[in-house]
């Protein structure tokens, strides 16, 4: 009988060490662990091993503003702040009032790269096709001003630039499928009737 | 065979990529344009003008500050430069000017 082992990748172990970096893990219940599990694999999913060591802080930071990370996270708060009182009680020193700095200051959604939606159904094409070429170009341009914008802080422009992506993915597939012409021949015909 | 023709938009991608002398991305291509070039549209162009045989291209290197999909950087052929230069004779010939030496 031949003992199979599970070969640990990059990828798995970037996943505990993202975990355990975005909140206290003897904090979180086992539910919330395997729910931040879930959540640092969508984030990690579409990043290669290249990136995801180039972005690291970046990563940690997307992953600390998970809603249920900043839930394990405040409580781990109300626990210090807790402590900290009975350390006065019972040494009656005086300690330090001030709020510890919160981690994040709004509960935010995890980002993930735009434009996925399209690079999946185009992963689903043959890598000669030319409509697979046209989607995986438009949306690597897209990335590429989306991750700048967001590298300068400007959330609006990155959402923006990811709407103004999706729209031009879409209407280059129309224009490579032809849909405008025969739009255009439509409206002749239609025209010609009257 | 069809003879290749060569459109307004595909001449402007000759020009910009004749005047930069490098390889260029769509996205530099649209930048440098002005407005002349749309997101929309410019994949579709050089798909086209690939298959003409006007450009060529291939997959930027990988690099460790390149982010996800990997884009195409294009350049003319020498069928696109010289397809660009013959539409630039013709332009001047239609105008009535005298076509200058070295064009």
């Amino acid at each position: 009988m031949t003992l199979k082992t599970k070969r640990i990748t990059w990828r798995d172990a970037a996943l505990e060490r993202l975990v355990s970096q975005c909140a206290p893990q003897e904090e979180a219940t086992e539910d919330e662990e395997r729910e931040l599990f879930f959540g640092a694999r969508n984030v990690l999913m579409n990043l290669n091993r290249v990136e995801v060591e180039r972005d690291w802080d970046n990563i940690v930071a997307t992953m600390r503003r998970h809603p249920l990370a900043i839930r394990i996270n405040d409580r781990a708060e109300a626990g210090y702040r807790e402590a900290e009182n009975e350390i006065k009680r019972l040494t009656n020193e005086e300690v330090d009032h001030t709020r510890p700095k919160r981690l994040v200051e709004r509960p935010v959604s995890v980002a993930k790269p735009p434009g996925q939606l399209f690079a999946r159904l185009a992963s689903l094409l043959s890598a000669k096709n030319p409509v697979r070429r046209i989607i995986e170009q438009t949306t690597a341009d897209m990335r590429t001003e989306h991750f700048d914008a967001l590298e300068s802080s400007n959330i609006k422009g990155a959402r923006w630039i990811a709407i103004r992506g999706n729209l031009a993915t879409f209407w280059a597939v129309l224009t490579y499928l032809g849909f405008w012409a025969i739009v255009g021949r439509v409206i002749k015909m239609w025209k010609s009737g009257e | 065979m069809s003879e290749p023709t060569l459109s307004a938009t595909e001449a402007a991608i000759l020009d910009l990529l004749i005047a930069q002398s490098r390889e260029l991305y769509g996205l530099q291509l649209v930048k440098l344009s002005d407005g002349a070039l749309k997101r929309g549209t410019i994949y579709v162009t050089l798909g086209r003008m690939e298959e003409k045989g006007f450009v060529e291209s291939r997959e930027e290197d990988e690099t460790a500050d390149h982010i996800g999909l990997r884009r195409r950087l294009y350049k003319p052929t020498g069928l696109g430069v010289r397809a660009n230069r013959a539409r630039e004779i013709a332009r001047i010939v239609m105008a009535g000017l005298p076509v200058p030496r070295g064009v």
